[in-house]
């Protein structure tokens, strides 16, 4: 079940108010139920096997590898665990046989939640949790069960057995936040899709401007849907209170590419840096850059290789290894140039660097989203060729309004953004109690009117 | 208990301040559509589309047909009344456009008991059956009076919009009646009374290889099983019939089979007869058909023979002295 639809719009209100009338005792339960039965909806039913054996396996080995002696006991459990988490993974989502029949919606991500929680027992940095179904919630707490964030032990299991207080103001926030996620999403990204879906499904019928617009456009859309849903899932944890990680931190304000990786996808970034790239550059250490060079691109090829098993994944992984490969070797010469220039500190620079960063990041999306790889270089060589014409750039909508509600949309968002303080909705709600109504009912207005509603999955839903 | 209070008032208040705006945009009208169907991209005003506000408006007067027949574009294009009067019966054809099962329900459930029909020919679009039921819903806010049925129907889509363009068209109806608009003339189509429409359009489209698998909406299947149940309940025998498609579509449907012998076979559980003329008929693309989906007037003619010879042929109509039609 989507976020977007109808059904979760109906599901979640239900949920709720069960979760009001449980008793503490009951609660855990009651989230582990509905948490499969959010996943059934999928009508899937081999997802729910791989959920539940995902669950078995991952508490089995974690209790395994705490209560072992050596630690070369240690380390087999930890790797029978991650084997078998990894094999689920391979099997659903990398086979031909499973993953041409079924989309392993979710898997990646309990699957990596399930890896970081039986290496964090390993590493003595959490302790293996004792109770079954509080760590069947963990993996499966529907929030966050289809797209992330990807949750740490120490941070979700906790909040899970805390006892439950009604709280006014999380539950304004959390609704506050769900209704800003499908903003971004119904309003936003929907509508760009529009045009993305145009050229990038036929990139051949382009050249020129529509090509460079539909690529920046596609790299809003992404943004717009992804983020979208992670504020929808952690304003739907907020009403029980449960505070998921933040996944997102305004991502194209990055001055570099590093910088980027720390502000998009926070919980799947911060993943790979823990569990791929530090073993990997402690075991190349000895090599220096190089072998920073060598842990980066192979932990980027694996960030691409997780995405899907297509050749634009691998080159959009290997194009991003490269970008922070060469950042190791450029980064001090870039310093003291900029200190011999006296611009460091200058904030022209700074918005130079938001610009290039932004556009180096567009240049890979161009493989992500592209269909082939024949797609992809088309459009890379074709991007600035052409007739210098604006009409097919705009000649996507099926009428003409279309682009001025992009537009209105995207103001709308601006105007919010410049608003609040970061993700402080409060701060926007220190209003008189009429005019606080007054924007929040005509924000939902806007939702409800300018939203796309047809059947539209989250991006990510697919990785 | 004063959080609770304080929600439904919030909730009460948001419904007061929506029903408002819609108020107000469905109030302003800009070349010939209202505000609130700009911004919600619903394009069709009243009489634009498919016919339908003359088909809705000759139905209010219809009672007792022989055939009735529900469908998509498919069945408002396919189905000719003339072809069936040959032969004394009188057929209504009730199709409009992107018409689901689900939109087929509703409407059926509103209007079976006015037109008690004698069989209803249900045309089943499987490419209209990937799809919610809201492009489908547009065509009947625009042109057919407010009812019960169709608020069941904006509430069935699962959109938002569909609801909002139903308060709209509330308000719309009370500053422009319906009974103010004229059908609206479409190229190359011609209405002909008993709801079909005739198009002068012989061939005029261009095959390409695009090969997509159709993915039926769950629902659409439940709503076809509901419809069988609903002509149950008012005793009407009811056939389902896959309209022959061409060769070109048919191929780049590969999952085709898959999803006929379904519907097949739930057809066959409620013992309702279920014709594919798929298997039996062979039309030719470019002499047969206006597009890649309907059939141009030739193609109509051809198959409403021998549509109405397998009707005749499994009983489904009992043959009938030539002669004036009465029931019409």
């Amino acid at each position: 079940m989507a976020f977007n639809t109808f059904s979760y719009l109906l599901f979640l209100p239900v949920i709720f108010l069960l979760f009001l009338i449980c008793t503490d005792r009951l609660r855990w339960l009651l989230l582990l139920v509905t948490s499969f039965i959010f996943y059934a909806f999928l009508l899937k039913p081999l997802l729910l096997f791989v959920l539940l054996a995902v669950i078995v396996i991952s508490f089995f080995f974690g209790m395994h590898i705490e209560k072992a002696i050596t630690s070369a006991e240690r380390k087999k459990f930890l790797w029978f665990g991650i084997s078998g988490n990894l094999f689920l993974l391979v099997l659903m989502k990398y086979l031909p046989f499973t993953s041409s029949r079924i989309i392993a919606i979710g898997v990646s991500f309990y699957v990596f939640q399930a890896i970081s929680y039986l290496a964090d027992i390993y590493l003595n940095m959490a302790k293996a949790e004792t109770h079954f179904g509080y760590f069947a919630l963990y993996l499966s707490f529907f929030p966050k069960l289809l797209q992330g964030p990807i949750e740490r032990a120490g941070n979700l299991l906790p909040q899970l057995k805390a006892k439950y207080a009604f709280d006014y103001a999380n539950f304004r926030f959390g609704l506050l936040l769900f209704a800003w996620g499908l903003f971004k999403k119904v309003v936003i990204a929907d509508r760009l899709g529009v045009y993305v879906d145009i050229v990038y499904n036929n990139v051949h019928a382009f050249t020129g401007l529509p090509l460079l617009l539909s690529t920046w456009a596609y790299a809003f859309q992404m943004y717009m849907d992804f983020s979208g849903y992670t504020d929808m899932a952690l304003g739907s944890a907020r009403l029980f209170n449960i505070n998921l990680t933040q996944n997102f931190n305004n991502p194209y304000m990055a001055t570099s590419v590093a910088d980027f990786w720390r502000r998009w996808h926070i919980s799947l970034s911060r993943w790979i840096f823990d569990y791929v790239f530090e073993p990997l550059q402690m075991t190349f250490r000895s090599y220096g850059k190089w072998g920073t060079t060598c842990s980066l691109l192979a932990t980027f090829l694996v960030c691409g290789i997780w995405h899907g098993a297509s050749w634009c994944f691998v080159f959009w992984g290997l194009i991003y290894g490269i970008y922070l490969s060469c950042s190791v070797f450029y980064r001090p010469f870039q310093k003291k140039l900029y200190a011999a220039l006296g611009i460091e500190k200058a904030r022209f620079l700074k918005y130079w660097r938001i610009f290039v960063t932004f556009n180096l990041i567009s240049f890979a999306f161009v493989f992500f989203r592209s269909n082939t790889l024949g797609d992809a270089f088309y459009l890379i060589t074709h991007m600035f060729t052409g007739k210098k014409n604006l009409q097919p750039a705009f000649a996507f909508s099926q009428g003409k309004y279309e682009l001025g509600f992009l537009f209105m949309a995207a103001l709308i968002y601006v105007c919010i953004c410049v608003l609040r303080k970061n993700y402080d909705f409060l701060s926007f709600l220190k209003l008189s109690p009429f005019k606080k109504c007054l924007a929040v009912y005509s924000f939902m207005t806007i939702i409800l009117i300018l939203g796309k509603f047809h059947h539209t999955n989250f991006m990510y839903f697919k990785f | 208990m004063r959080n609770t209070c304080r929600l439904v008032f919030l909730i009460i208040g948001f419904a007061i301040f929506y029903f408002t705006v819609v108020f107000i945009l469905s109030s302003i009208q800009f070349k010939g559509l209202t505000l609130l169907q700009i911004l919600t991209a619903d394009k069709i005003g009243p009489g634009g589309w498919g016919h339908s506000l003359l088909r809705f408006r000759e139905l209010q007067n219809i009672k007792n047909v022989d055939i009735l027949f529900v469908g998509s574009s498919k069945a408002y294009r396919g189905y000719d009344p003339r072809v069936f009067q040959t032969k004394n019966y009188a057929a209504f054809n009730m199709g409009s456009t992107s018409q689901t099962p689900m939109n087929t329900y509703f409407l059926l459930k509103q209007y079976l008991p006015k037109i008690k029909p004698k069989v209803i020919v249900f045309d089943l679009d499987i490419t209209d059956m990937a799809m919610d039921g809201y492009e489908g819903i547009l065509d009947l806010l625009a042109n057919i009076p407010i009812s019960w049925e169709l608020l069941e129907m904006s509430v069935a889509t699962g959109n938002p919009h569909a609801v909002t363009n139903f308060l709209g068209k509330l308000i719309r109806d009370q500053k422009w009646p319906l009974a103010s608009f004229d059908q609206q003339n479409m190229k190359n189509d011609k209405y002909i009374s008993g709801g079909y429409v005739e198009t002068t359009i012989d061939s005029e489209w261009v095959a390409d290889d695009n090969i997509a698998k159709i993915k039926i909406l769950n629902n659409q299947l439940d709503y076809c099983s509901k419809i069988l149940e609903l002509a149950k309940t008012f005793n009407i025998p009811i056939v389902e019939v896959i309209q022959p498609m061409n060769d070109i579509l048919l191929r780049s449907i590969p999952n085709y089979k898959t999803i006929a012998d379904h519907l097949k076979n739930s057809a066959m559980k409620r013992s309702v007869i279920f014709i594919d003329f798929n298997n039996t008929m062979h039309l030719d693309p470019f002499v047969d058909y206006m597009d890649e989906f309907h059939l141009n007037q030739k193609g109509v003619l051809k198959y409403n023979t021998v549509l109405l010879d397998r009707l005749m042929a499994n009983k489904v109509l009992l043959p009938r002295a030539v002669g004036p039609i009465g029931t019409h």
